[in-house]
């Protein structure tokens, strides 16, 4: 198999990677395709980890009102 | 030695000099063994040997159970059961029935020699009979063993025996051991893979494995730091847990299960990676949404930590948090459902076959998905305010546990047993084994369900007469699937000593590099050469 030259992934292109991985949900093609380096994941993963946590609770906070 | 091999294994075209060459024998062959496979054949009995302690403690509880008013035990040594039970079943049979499997298979299946630090594996292991030896010996300590539940809550734990002291030691010494396989595995996995053996190449089993180990040890040194907590509050004048001293009980569940959430997690992925090896095996197809998978298991790796409180719903929180821990748990399980889509996805128009470790991972699928929804069920606050502490609960973690994990573990040993031993298992025996335990488990823990909701409360030794019936019919199960899991120590045995002679690849549908690249049985060096992965 020839290798395909991979393109380095842009950050909305991570960004859709954690968000995908968020739901489970990932086409195979789409990782094949792109060059990530582990800490653009890790750190984009952190902070949507955040981001999933502030959601919740602001969702909790409308409930509440 | 069997005539040499006519199957290619690339740089072992002499294996029959590799399989004498440095191989020690007699007891030093294991005390000593830096070896992945002995010592993964180690953790694999050693865990037997603690699911039969184990076992036979569920037993004393289903006895004690079988009628109402107390029969056969006091209730102190009946608390003392359910505690050891728990954590002679996480700690000493499922968690190291695993790393079992990831000692025998991680190496052969990403191309590698062995693991990356093969001394350390061996304290690995060794340190695991000690701690056995004190979690059983605990039962002889003054006052008995510590009748605290597995989870140690304080203000019991701090107040319980010396047994408990030996109870914390133990888990130090397992959690230290855990740890260290733990950086052993992710150095092996992320340095030692085979030319070519990109990560997303990886068998599922091994990306499982990678997640499981950052999670062991993310949460070990947070269990490590509740017990020491309990250890300094019982002996050293600290206020921790003690409201007295200005502490708070409620801390202790709180550390307990941002350790204790994750450790569902620890002992359930890897069986989703032993599953993701069996089914496609078994259905000839390859591995449905094999990324989809992989994103998934790292999600609920993330997401485990986020959730812990759901477990204390009743111990006193703000409705805010309550809410928040709903709905966090309620989104956790959309990666697990994603999961179990690619499983029957994988399955779905496939050439199926039923052999026994088919059998065994689509009863995981379908009991686990079952103890996945009573979970869901446990998640929504007010129905938990009702369910806490019930029967209820103890069926759906025997769901997560038995049939998710352990069944799990049944079908991996019989799927890699042609590879570890060289010989075939019984295959009727093997689905007799399947049947009788499917049957025998669900006449056990789906009653339970039944109790739970009429609101039997779990760790009790003695119980109101309306809950007869359906604890007579579980103590009937519970003695028919200790009784079948003799009958698999006698398959395993048979296929050790008597087995018919295994071909290379037993199972037409398995792809990874064990079966495609290794005779069976495995040689005792296997990839001293890594193999070129295209």
């Amino acid at each position: 198999m020839i290798d395909p030259i991979k393109q380095k992934a842009s950050l909305l292109q991570v960004v859709r990677m954690v968000l995908s991985a968020f739901l489970g949900i990932r086409k195979r093609a789409d990782h094949d395709q792109l060059e990530v380096a582990p800490w653009q994941v890790i750190v984009i993963a952190i902070i949507a980890g955040l981001s999933f946590v502030l959601a919740v609770v602001s969702i909790v906070r409308l409930v509440l009102r | 030695m069997e005539a040499v091999n006519t199957h290619a294994d690339h740089g072992h075209h002499d294996r029959g000099h590799d399989d004498h060459d440095h191989k020690p024998t007699g007891l030093k062959r294991w005390l000593m063994s830096t070896n992945h496979k002995d010592i993964g054949t180690m953790y694999l009995w050693f865990s037997f040997f603690m699911f039969i302690v184990g076992g036979i403690m569920a037993l004393v509880i289903r006895s004690e159970l079988f009628q109402p008013g107390l029969q056969i035990v006091k209730p102190e040594f009946f608390n003392s059961m359910t505690t050891y039970h728990g954590l002679i079943m996480v700690f000493g049979a499922i968690m190291p029935a695993f790393v079992g499997f990831a000692n025998w298979l991680i190496p052969m299946q990403i191309g590698a020699a062995d693991m990356a630090f093969p001394r350390m594996n061996n304290l690995s292991f060794w340190l695991l009979p000690p701690a056995a030896f004190l979690l059983i010996g605990a039962q002889f300590a003054p006052g008995g063993g510590a009748g605290v539940g597995w989870t140690l809550y304080a203000p019991l734990s701090t107040q319980a025996g010396p047994a408990m002291d030996l109870t914390i030691f133990a888990i130090h010494i397992l959690g230290m051991s855990s740890i260290m396989g733990s950086i052993n595995i992710i150095t092996t996995l992320l340095n030692m893979r085979a030319p070519g053996m990109a990560l997303m190449k990886m068998p599922m089993f091994c990306w499982t494995w990678l997640i499981t180990a950052y999670l062991l040890v993310a949460v070990m040194p947070v269990l490590a730091g509740a017990v020491t907590m309990t250890l300094t509050d019982r002996h050293f004048g600290t206020h921790f847990f003690n409201a007295a001293g200005g502490g708070d009980p409620v801390l202790y569940q709180h550390i307990f299960w941002f350790f204790g959430h994750p450790e569902v997690y620890i002992i359930a992925i890897p069986a989703f990676g032993v599953v993701s090896q069996v089914i496609p095996a078994f259905s000839r197809k390859p591995l449905f949404g094999y990324a989809s998978m992989v994103y998934a298991t790292a999600s609920i790796a993330i997401l485990s930590f986020m959730v812990w409180a759901h477990h204390m719903y009743t111990a006193g929180m703000p409705v805010q948090a309550q809410l928040y821990f709903m709905y966090a748990t309620v989104l956790i399980a959309v990666p697990t459902g994603v999961k179990v889509f690619n499983w029957v996805a994988t399955m779905w128009r496939g050439s199926l076959t039923f052999e026994t470790p088919m059998l065994f991972a689509i009863g995981f699928l379908f009991l686990f998905t079952l103890g996945g929804f009573t979970g869901l069920v446990l998640s929504i606050t007010p129905v938990d305010v009702q369910l806490h502490d019930t029967y209820y609960v103890v069926a759906h973690f025997h769901y997560v546990m038995v049939a998710g994990a352990l069944f799990s573990a049944f079908a991996g040993i019989y799927f890699w047993l042609p590879k570890w031993t060289g010989r075939m298992y019984d295959e009727k025996l093997g689905r007799i084994h399947f049947w009788l335990s499917l049957v025998f488990f669900n006449l056990t823990f789906f009653v339970q369900h039944f109790l739970g909701l009429a609101g039997m409360p779990r760790r009790i030794p003695d119980y109101a007469l309306q809950f007869a019936e359906f604890n007579a019919i579980s103590s009937v199960g519970a003695f028919g699937f200790g009784f079948s899991q003799l009958l698999f120590l006698y398959i395993v045995i048979k296929t050790i000593t008597s087995g018919e002679k295994a071909p290379d690849r037993p199972w037409e549908g398995a792809d990874s590099l064990e079966w495609t690249h290794l005779p069976s049985p495995a040689p005792f060096h296997s990839f001293v050469e890594p193999p070129v992965i295209k």
